[in-house]
C-alpha cells in the first residue's frame, strides 16, 4: 500500500540481513518517488535513544506535541496477532501479552522560522497554600476582638514601628505634573471656528503670531469644559445659543 | 461564582479615602472578583484572621492620627497581647492617603503596613503613599500603584476565561434601586432626628438634635471684608452636655436655589415620593435617609451638590451619557491622562456638581434616578468650637462663625455650603429652621485646679474656644486667665470687647490685644508673646501654667512655637537644643496645646 508522495519509516535490527534491507529501501523510494521519503531506523538505536519511557501511545503523542508537530492523533490501535507477538518475542526479545500495534499522525506546523505557538496544555496553578492559623492564637484574637470597648488594655508604642527613612518628606520635584513648566496649555476646541487651532499649528511651525481674534468660537454656549482658551466666557455657566449674555468688567477679574 | 471575595476596608475623615475605597470595590467588580467595601469600624474585627485578601485604604489626619471612623481598630490593632502569627492567612496591601507638607506624612498608612506584618500578615507590594501636595492630588501614586496591585492580585487568583472583564464604558449596576411611589405616602414619615427628651440616646451624627436657633448676629463691623456670626442654639431637652474645649457637629442643607436648580437640569420632580432598596445582600440602606423619601428631601439634606465633584463622577457620568460630544468630554475628564485638565475645569476653580451638571445638560438630564447616590455623596457634617460655657448661659449653644466666601476664576463667588446656609437663617421667623447638631469632645482640655494659670493665644475666630473656657473658668473662681488675642482693627473685628473688659475690671482676666492694621507695621500676637516674655517664662516655669493655642492653622502656629523657643533661650537660659526638649516635654504633659484648622 505504499503510494508516490508517503513518507515511510524502515525499522530493522540486527536479525535483517543487509542485502534484503537494501532491496527494500531501494524499492520504497522507488514507489514514493524521491530518496528522502524513505527514512532507516535501526531497532536498538531507536530503543536506546528512547529508553523505557515511550511506553505507551499517550506518552507517544505528548512527546511528538512536545518536539514541535502539531495536530497530534492515535487514528487506529489494534492488538498484534499471536504470529506478530511471537516474533516481537523473537526479533526483540520482549514477551508482553498486551503489545498493540498504533497508528499516529502528526503535522509539522507551517510556521517561519522563530515564530511560536502556545501548547494547550491544561496546568492548574495552585493558589500559594497558607499555614492555618494556630488555634491558640486564634482564640486569643478572638476573644480580644469580642471586648472592642476595653480601654486598659496595653498597646505597644506605635511610632517605634517607623524607621528613620519613614519620617523623610518626598523630594518635591517628584510632586510635580509631567507636562508642567511650560505654563498652562493654550487649547483650541474642537470644532475650533475662530481661528485659535490654526494659530496653534501657525505657532508650531514658528511663523508669526497673529492677534488673538475676541470673538466667539461658536462653542461658547456649551460651558467651560468645551471652551477654547482664548474664549470670553469662561468663568460663566452654560448658556443658550443666541442668549444675551452680559460680560460685566468686574466678571474678567481674576482670583 | 466569583473566584475571589475581596474586602476594603477604609478609614476616611473628608471622603477621599472612601473615594479611593469605592473605586478599588468598582475595579475589583470589573475584573469579576466579589467585593466588599466597609468603614474600618463597622468591620467585625474578629474576622481578620479568616481574610484571604484585605486592602486597607487609611488617611492620615491632624497630627499623624487615624481618622475617625477607624479609631476602634487602631486601638485595637496594636494591642500587646494579639499572637504574632494572628494573621497568617492574610494577604494585604495598604493604600494610604496624606499631605506632605505635615510632618507626620501618611504615618497612619506606614505604621498599619508595619503592624500587619508583624501580626504575621503577608504584603502584595508596599504601600502606597497618595500625597495631597502632588500637583495632580493623590491619583498621581494610586494610579500606577493599583495597576501593581491588579497584576498581583490576578497572579494569585486568575479570573476563568470564561469571565471577562467589565469595560470601563459600561456602568456598573447601580447600588440601590429606587421605587418610586405614584401618590404622596398617606402617613409622612417623621424626622429621624428627634427634637424632645422622648429619646433616650444621646444625640449623636445618626439621630441629631434639632435645635432651634435663638440668635445670629454679624459681630464685625459693617466694613470689615468679613462676615462673622455669633449664632446661639437653644438646646433645652436634647440632653446635650459640654465643657470648654468641645466642639459642636452640624449637619448643613443645600439652599433653595441650588436645590430647585438641580430638580430643573435633572428633570426631577421634587414631590416625588420614592423607596431605596439595595440592590446586594448584605448591603444596608443609606444612614440618615427617612423611608419612604422625598425627592426634595433627598436634594435639600442629602446629596452634596454643591462640593467638588472627585475624578470618579466624571467617570461613572461618562458612562450614563447618551450624547456624544458631552461623554467624550467626561471620559476625557475620567481618563489618566486627562488629569491635568480635571484639575484646570474642576479642581483648582472649585467648580461644584451642580455647575458641571449644568455644563453637561443632555448627560444630567439622562441620569437614572437608581444612580444618584453612586453618582453623588451625601453633605458632611462641619465643625465648630462651641463658644459658650453651660455655667454662664445654661440651655444654650453658642458658636463663633465667619462665613466662607471667595473667588476663583469663576464668575460666580464660592460660598462655604454650611457658614452661608446658617448666615441665611432668620432667628425672627415665626417657624424658625431646626438646625440638626450634636456635640464631641474637643482637642483642648483646661485644668481643674484654681490655682493653675493659663496662657490662650487665640487671633481671629481662633478666641471661639477660649471664650469658653474663659466663662468656665470665672464661674468656677479660678481666675488667672491670660488671654491674647488678635485683629486687625480694635472697632471692626474685636470680638466680646465689652465682656472682656468687664472681667479685667473683676480681676478675672488679663488681656494683651495685637491689632495688626493699626499701625505701619504688623502687630501680630506672637510679636506681643515676644514682648512679654519674662512673665510668660515664669508662669511656664514656676507656676506650673497651661499654654493653649487656636486658630487657623497656616503660618500662626510655627510662628508662635517659634515665639516660646526663643523665649525659653532669652529667659529661661536654656540651649536650643534644650528649649525644643522643653518644648515637647510640656506638649507631652498637655501644658502645650493646640486646636488648629485649615
Amino acid at each position: 500500500g505504499i503510494s508516490a508522495g508517503q513518507l515511510v519509516a524502515v525499522i530493522w535490527d540486527k536479525s535483517t540481513p543487509t542485502e534484503a534491507l537494501k532491496d527494500l529501501v531501494d524499492k520504497l523510494q522507488g514507489l514514493t518517488g524521491s530518496e528522502d521519503r524513505v527514512s532507516v531506523e535501526n531497532i536498538d538505536q531507536l530503543l536506546q535513544f528512547n529508553n523505557s519511557k515511550m511506553k505507551t501511545a499517550s506518552k507517544l503523542c505528548s512527546a511528538l506535541t512536545l518536539s514541535g508537530l502539531v495536530e497530534v492523533k492515535e487514528l487506529q490501535r489494534e492488538p498484534l496477532s499471536p504470529g506478530e507477538v511471537k516474533s516481537v518475542q523473537e526479533h526483540l526479545g520482549y514477551n508482553n501479552n498486551s503489545l498493540l500495534i498504533i497508528q499516529i499522525t502528526g503535522k509539522k506546523p507551517n510556521f517561519e522560522v522563530g515564530s511560536s505557538s502556545q501548547l494547550n496544555l491544561s496546568i492548574i496553578k495552585k493558589p500559594s497554600v497558607k499555614p492555618a492559623v494556630d488555634p491558640a492564637a486564634a482564640k486569643l484574637w478572638t476573644l480580644s476582638a469580642n471586648d472592642m470597648e476595653d480601654e486598659g488594655m496595653d498597646l505597644i508604642d506605635s511610632d517605634e514601628l517607623l524607621d528613620p527613612e519613614d519620617l523623610k518628606k518626598p523630594d518635591p520635584a517628584s510632586l510635580r505634573a509631567a507636562s508642567c513648566g511650560e505654563g498652562k496649555k493654550r487649547k483650541a476646541c474642537k470644532n475650533c471656528t475662530c481661528g485659535l487651532a490654526e494659530e496653534l499649528e501657525k505657532e508650531k511651525s514658528e511663523a508669526q503670531k497673529s492677534s488673538q481674534p475676541k470673538s466667539a468660537c461658536g462653542n461658547c454656549y456649551l460651558g467651560d469644559a468645551f471652551r477654547c482658551a482664548s474664549c470670553p466666557y469662561l468663568g460663566m455657566p452654560a448658556f443658550k445659543p443666541g442668549e444675551k449674555v452680559l460680560l460685566s468688567n468686574s466678571s474678567l477679574h481674576d482670583a | 461564582m466569583p473566584s475571589l471575595q475581596m474586602l476594603v476596608l477604609f478609614g476616611s475623615q473628608t471622603g477621599t479615602a472612601q473615594d479611593a475605597a469605592e473605586r478599588l470595590g468598582r475595579e475589583a467588580r470589573r475584573r469579576r472578583f466579589g467585593c466588599r467595601v466597609q468603614e474600618l469600624d463597622s468591620y467585625a474585627v474578629a474576622n481578620l484572621i479568616r481574610e484571604p485578601l484585605v486592602i486597607f485604604v487609611c488617611a492620615t489626619t491632624g497630627q499623624g492620627d487615624p481618622p475617625d471612623n477607624m479609631k476602634n481598630f487602631w486601638r485595637f490593632i496594636f494591642r500587646k497581647n494579639l499572637p504574632a502569627t494572628s494573621l497568617c492567612q492574610l494577604d494585604f496591601a495598604v493604600l494610604g492617603l496624606g499631605d506632605s507638607s505635615y510632618a507626620k506624612f501618611n504615618f497612619v498608612a506606614k505604621k498599619l503596613h508595619r503592624r500587619l506584618l508583624q501580626l504575621g500578615g503577608s504584603a502584595l507590594l508596599p504601600a502606597c503613599l497618595a500625597d495631597d501636595q502632588h500637583e495632580l492630588g493623590p491619583d498621581a501614586a494610586i494610579d500606577p500603584w493599583l495597576g501593581t496591585l491588579w497584576e498581583k492580585v490576578l497572579g494569585l487568583h486568575p479570573v476563568p476565561l470564561d469571565l471577562p472583564e467589565i469595560p470601563s464604558g459600561v456602568p456598573l449596576p447601580s447600588t440601590f434601586i429606587l421605587q418610586l411611589f405614584q401618590d404622596a405616602p398617606s402617613t409622612v414619615p417623621q424626622e429621624s432626628a428627634t427634637s424632645s427628651l422622648d429619646s433616650s440616646q444621646l444625640p449623636s451624627e445618626s439621630q441629631p438634635f434639632l435645635a432651634p436657633m435663638v440668635m445670629n448676629q454679624r459681630v464685625t463691623g459693617p466694613s470689615h471684608f468679613q462676615d462673622v456670626r455669633l449664632i446661639e442654639f437653644d438646646i433645652t431637652g436634647s440632653g446635650i452636655s459640654f465643657v470648654a474645649g468641645d466642639v459642636v457637629l452640624i449637619q448643613p442643607s443645600n439652599s433653595a436655589a441650588n436645590v430647585q436648580q438641580f430638580c430643573q437640569v435633572l428633570g426631577l420632580d421634587p414631590d416625588q415620593w420614592f423607596t431605596l432598596q439595595p440592590r446586594e445582600p448584605g448591603v444596608s440602606s443609606p444612614p440618615g435617609l427617612p423611608q419612604p423619601c422625598s425627592v426634595w428631601h433627598l436634594v435639600t439634606r442629602y446629596l452634596d451638590i454643591a462640593s467638588v465633584p472627585r475624578r470618579s463622577f466624571f467617570e461613572l457620568l461618562a458612562c450614563l451619557s447618551p450624547h456624544e460630544l458631552e461623554r467624550e468630554k467626561l471620559l476625557e475628564l475620567s481618563s489618566a491622562t486627562g488629569q491635568e485638565l480635571l484639575c484646570e475645569y474642576c479642581s483648582r476653580p472649585r467648580r461644584t456638581i451642580l455647575e458641571v451638571l449644568c455644563d453637561f445638560p443632555h448627560s444630567a438630564g439622562a441620569i437614572p434616578p437608581d444612580y444618584l447616590l453612586d453618582l453623588i455623596p451625601r453633605i458632611r457634617p462641619r465643625a465648630f468650637s462651641i463658644t459658650s460655657s453651660l455655667l454662664v448661659h445654661p440651655n444654650r449653644l453658642q458658636i463663633l462663625m465667619a462665613v466662607v466666601q471667595y473667588q476663583t476664576r469663576l464668575r460666580e463667588p464660592r460660598r462655604g455650603l454650611c457658614s452661608s446656609w446658617l448666615a441665611s437663617l432668620d432667628p425672627g421667623q415665626a417657624d424658625p429652621i431646626r438646625v440638626p447638631l450634636w456635640v464631641r469632645p474637643g482637642s483642648l482640655a483646661f485644668p481643674e485646679s484654681p490655682d493653675i494659670p493659663v496662657i490662650m493665644v487665640g487671633p481671629g475666630t481662633g478666641v471661639a474656644p477660649f471664650r469658653a473656657a474663659i466663662q468656665e473658668r470665672v464661674a468656677q473662681g479660678q481666675t488667672r486667665n491670660f488671654l491674647f488675642f488678635g485683629c486687625r482693627w480694635r472697632d471692626q473685628d474685636f470680638y466680646w470687647k465689652a465682656e472682656w473688659q468687664d472681667l479685667e475690671k473683676r480681676g478675672c482676666l488679663t488681656l494683651v490685644t495685637a491689632f495688626s492694621r493699626e499701625q505701619e507695621q504688623k502687630v501680630y500676637v506672637q510679636h506681643r508673646l515676644q514682648e512679654l516674655g519674662p512673665l510668660v517664662w515664669e508662669l511656664l516655669d514656676c507656676h506650673g501654667a497651661y499654654f493653649y493655642l487656636a486658630g487657623n492653622a497656616k503660618s500662626m502656629p510655627a510662628d508662635i512655637t517659634e515665639v516660646l523657643m526663643s523665649i525659653f533661650q532669652e529667659h529661661g537660659g536654656l540651649s536650643g537644643p534644650d528649649a525644643a526638649t522643653y518644648l515637647a516635654r510640656l506638649q507631652r504633659t498637655l501644658h502645650f496645646q493646640a486646636e488648629t484648622w485649615a
